[in-house]
């Protein structure tokens, strides 16, 4: 078996062996989740470090047939092909890593039906790296929607008082954006009788921009709804804030990643001509959701809806950067998602953290925490801080790159963009401020106890990253040159072929097609 | 670390230079900011607030002389300025800590007998602040206020002004030195016990006092024949934003009588405010309180620093808080969630009237297919009349 597939197979194996261990033995269940979410880790990693990152193409592949599609044209072959290449192997190293450490925050909050738990949280390391891995059309939206099912039972049975209310509202949003992304996957199946998403991605890049938008949009409105980019923004709040951290991590980490991810692979590789017309609108509505997300925290006064509506502004910068089609925005968008799955990840684990002691996350029944948990205050400072892009932490790289990859290609929206820089300071500062500083004005906080071992031990790789990304971004950068460059590449051709398009209309496709092919050539 | 601001201007001096306009912007925000952080110091109480207040002022001169073309003077002030601005923090740390964590002047006085190695140093620090002729400080802001007045023109007014805050400076300065050390101790002596910092605090203060009053060297006046050390070590980095400047005519020279004036000028200024400084508040804080007594609308705007720490408040914090209250609850609860939420119920609300008709009466169900048989019908009739 390959390495990939055992790769996204091995955390459902884990899921069955969980589900055989009997009700109360619980702590069989947690090492059982522990010691395969660390084997999925490993894995991951090894993978990621043995790849080539100058090249573009897909590496590690795994090409299995499936079942055939009936077509107009005779059946269409499904195939479990899996595949890794400068796009995905960030997002599948971040979801390899974050496996265990969400594994081992839910030993703090999650005590009733852990059997369960674990169960649907393997589950969706599947579903996640197969999203992230998969190079099939239908395997990918097979393996988007089982990663959506175990959330939907995490929020709905370990979530907070209004759980039900947010994991409906999750769901339908969700489901909507997916079943119109169904429509342009039957469609675009029908249309060019392949699901290959590397044959895709070669023939439905000649689609002229009539054809090429519809798809685009398809799939977009999922995506976005996923990321989420503003106004497709309300589920995410309730999601976040009902959901156990164990819940938010995951969400925040790399279910969100999902939704720009796809927008890279499928709204900007495989309908470059789309992008490229629609990309201002797209850049435009992610500098809108930085400021609108940044406004929309500084007006919350519960910690862990702040960290939420922090994620709107934060994912703003990935779309934005995505968008600007330059070298440099690909590349910070691409660095920032794993930015963000990060240090939001960090404070999500201590938002709950302090949740579990306090049983507040009210921000004016804090104050002083620093003075009896100062452990818990330096990690609150460093994700905070990572938060805001502080140079030599992760953020910075990446919120520098795109900010300059987008002046490069829209200045103005750009403009609009670096106002969210202040606006994050304000309000991650403000809260942070008004947590861990000046003096204790509950008296229940007094004697609350710092972080335990395993507290900071899960917490220890993910800031090691954090410093990491800041110092040396070049080792995780160099990993995605390859596929960026050939990005490039592709949207200029989209532009000559655009340029082609409006200078002689009657012509199309046909002259577009050879002159795509001719730059390729 | 405030003042990577003048270093990057003279480091990227050349793209400044090539614009007039731009330059004398810059003269004139450094002018305002001089003068406005100049004359809050003068009513400050905070001895930490007094030197906060005139760094920024000190700051707006360093800008006045970017703007006037005169990056190594702006240089040469932030050198000096480094020397005695450091010397006064830490003598005022000194204070405070001899003073058990007491910040406020009014609550001083007399300390020169307590401390007088603080005390000493502090003079020095005071002395070259204020420009007092031949400190550092005095060469340094003299330099600056030479390059402005030979630019004549717009300039003659910032030259004015930067004259009435060197006026300022001094008063400020000897002010705070008159109410922290001379006169009577307003605060219970037994009680208080002020006391001498420790070796470890007072020997940075002499090292700094000495760089404070011999730190001109680095810089002394055409008029005193000998090379500018300063602007010479800097020249491979500020000849470029020079040669730009020479070629819109834009740096002026002044004869030496000329300069010459201006440094006796400048010398009578600096020493006339700060004997009144001095003299106004040997005896107490009798000053300060007919000045509030007098002019209580003047004492607070100056205190209050022109009130530009209030318009913020109301014209960027608040607007924002409301901007982001309007966005959490109008836009997002109302308008987006109310649309989310409507859609549901709508949802809702039609199955709950779908519902009702499955009620199980067979009566009704009858009713129902007669009705979609009579519809049937009538719309098959059409079609075949068609």
């Amino acid at each position: 078996m390959s390495a990939l597939t055992l790769l996204v197979l091995l955390p459902l194996a884990g899921a069955i062996f969980v589900g055989l261990t009997p009700r109360a033995a619980v702590s069989l269940q947690r090492t059982i989740a522990l010691l395969v979410s660390l084997a999925v880790c490993g894995l991951g990693l090894a993978v990621c470090i043995d790849f080539e990152g100058s090249s573009a193409a897909m590496q590690h592949v795994v090409d299995l047939p499936w079942f055939a599609l009936p077509g107009a044209s005779g059946p269409t072959a499904v195939h479990f092909k899996l595949g890794l290449d400068g796009f995905s192997i960030l997002m599948v190293g971040l979801t390899a890593v974050l496996g265990p450490i969400v594994v081992l925050s839910t030993f703090g909050h999650i005590t009733m039906r852990v059997k369960e738990f674990m169960v649907w949280l393997l589950v969706m390391q599947t579903g996640m790296l197969g999203v992230f891995l998969a190079q099939d059309l239908v395997l990918f939206y097979f393996f988007w929607e089982v990663s959506l099912v175990p959330l939907y039972f995490i929020l709905g049975i370990w979530g907070g008082e209004r759980r039900l209310y947010a994991t409906v509202k999750f769901f339908l949003y969700t489901v909507a954006g997916s079943l119109v992304m169904m429509v342009g996957v039957i469609a675009l199946i029908y249309r060019l009788d392949t699901t290959d998403i590397e044959t895709l991605c070669t023939i439905a890049g000649r689609l002229p921009l009539a054809e090429q938008a519809w798809y685009f949009a398809a799939f977009a409105l999922a995506f976005m709804i996923k990321v989420p980019v503003i106004p497709f923004h309300t589920w995410l709040a309730d999601a976040h804030t009902e959901a156990p951290t164990s819940g938010s991590v995951i969400l925040a980490g790399v279910l969100l990643k999902m939704g720009t991810y796809g927008l890279l692979r499928f709204c900007i590789v495989m309908f470059p001509v789309a992008a490229v017309t629609y990309a201002p609108w797209m850049m435009a509505l992610g500098a809108l959701g930085i400021v609108y997300g940044a406004l929309l925290a500084m007006a919350q006064s519960d910690v862990k809806r702040l960290v939420a509506c922090s994620s709107v502004s934060h994912l703003g910068y990935v779309v934005l950067g995505l968008f600007a089609l330059t070298h440099a925005g690909l590349a910070g968008g691409v660095l920032q998602m794993v930015n963000h799955g990060l240090s939001t990840g960090l404070l999500f684990l201590l938002v709950g953290m302090i949740y579990e002691r306090a049983h507040t996350r009210a921000l004016d029944r804090f104050g002083g925490i620093a003075l009896v948990m100062p452990v818990f205050a330096l990690f609150l400072a460093i994700a905070v801080l990572s938060s805001v892009g502080l140079p030599g932490l992760n953020g910075f790289v990446g919120e520098y790159l795109i900010l300059l990859g987008s002046f490069q290609s829209t200045p103005w929206i750009a403009m609009i963009a670096v106002t969210g820089v202040i606006f994050g300071a304000i309000y991650l500062l403000m809260a942070m401020r008004r947590m861990l500083f000046g003096p204790i004005t509950n008296s229940h906080n007094k004697s609350l106890p710092d972080l335990t071992a395993r507290e900071i031990g899960l917490m220890l790789p993910v800031v090691v990253l954090i410093v990491w990304i800041g110092v040396a971004p070049n080792t995780f950068m160099q990993r995605t040159h390859g596929s960026i460059d050939a990005l490039v590449d592709r949207v200029e051709r989209a532009r000559a072929m655009l340029a082609a398009e409006a200078a002689a209309p009657s012509e199309l496709p046909e002259t577009a097609v050879r002159t795509a092919e001719a730059t390729e050539r | 670390m405030v003042t990577a601001g003048i270093y990057l201007v003279v480091r990227m001096g050349p793209l400044f230079a090539a614009s007039p306009s731009v330059l004398l912007l810059i003269g004139v925000i450094g002018t305002i900011t001089a003068l406005i952080a100049g004359s809050t110091a003068l009513a400050q109480r905070d001895i930490k607030k007094v030197l906060a207040y005139s760094t920024v002022s000190q700051l707006g001169y360093m800008f006045l002389g970017l703007g006037s073309g005169a990056f190594a003077a702006a240089i040469f002030h932030l050198t000096t300025h480094a020397f005695f601005k450091a010397l006064l923090f830490l003598g005022a740390g000194s204070v405070i800590h001899g003073m058990h964590e007491e910040q406020d002047m009014h609550k001083m006085g007399g300390l020169a007998k307590h401390m007088p190695r603080t005390y000493v140093t502090f003079l020095a620090g005071a002395a070259a602040l204020s420009g007092l002729p031949l400190l550092s400080g005095f060469f340094s802001k003299d330099e600056i206020l030479a390059h402005t007045y030979a630019h004549g023109g717009v300039y003659s007014a910032l030259w004015i002004l930067g004259l009435l805050t060197a006026a300022m400076t001094a008063f400020y300065t000897w002010r705070m030195v008159a109410l922290t050390f001379a006169g009577k101790e307003r605060f219970d002596v037994a009680k208080t016990h002020p006391h001498e910092s420790s070796a470890v605090m007072t020997t940075p203060l002499m090292v700094l006092a000495v760089l404070s009053v011999f730190g001109g060297v680095l810089g002394l006046p055409v008029v005193f024949h000998v090379p500018h050390l300063l602007a010479e070590w800097l020249e491979p980095v500020i000849a470029p934003a020079e040669k730009l400047l020479a070629e819109h005519g834009a740096h002026a020279t002044i004869s030496h009588n000329t300069e010459i004036a201006l440094l006796l000028l400048g010398a009578v200024v600096a020493v006339t405010f700060a004997v009144a400084g001095w003299n106004g508040y040997r005896a107490g804080i009798a000053a300060d309180e007919k000045i509030a007594a007098r002019q209580p609308a003047l004492a607070r705007f100056l205190g209050d620093a022109w009130g530009i720490d209030r318009a913020y408040t109301r014209l960027v914090v608040q607007p924002m808080k409301l901007v982001a209250f309007a966005i959490a609850v109008v836009i997002d609860q109302f308008a987006i969630d109310g649309l989310v939420n409507g859609a549901a119920s709508l949802t809702r609300g039609a199955g709950e009237r779908v519902r009702r008709m499955a009620s199980g009466s067979i009566t009704s169900y009858s009713l129902w297919m007669g009705a979609a048989t009579a519809l049937l019908v009538i719309v098959v009739l059409w079609q075949v009349g068609a």
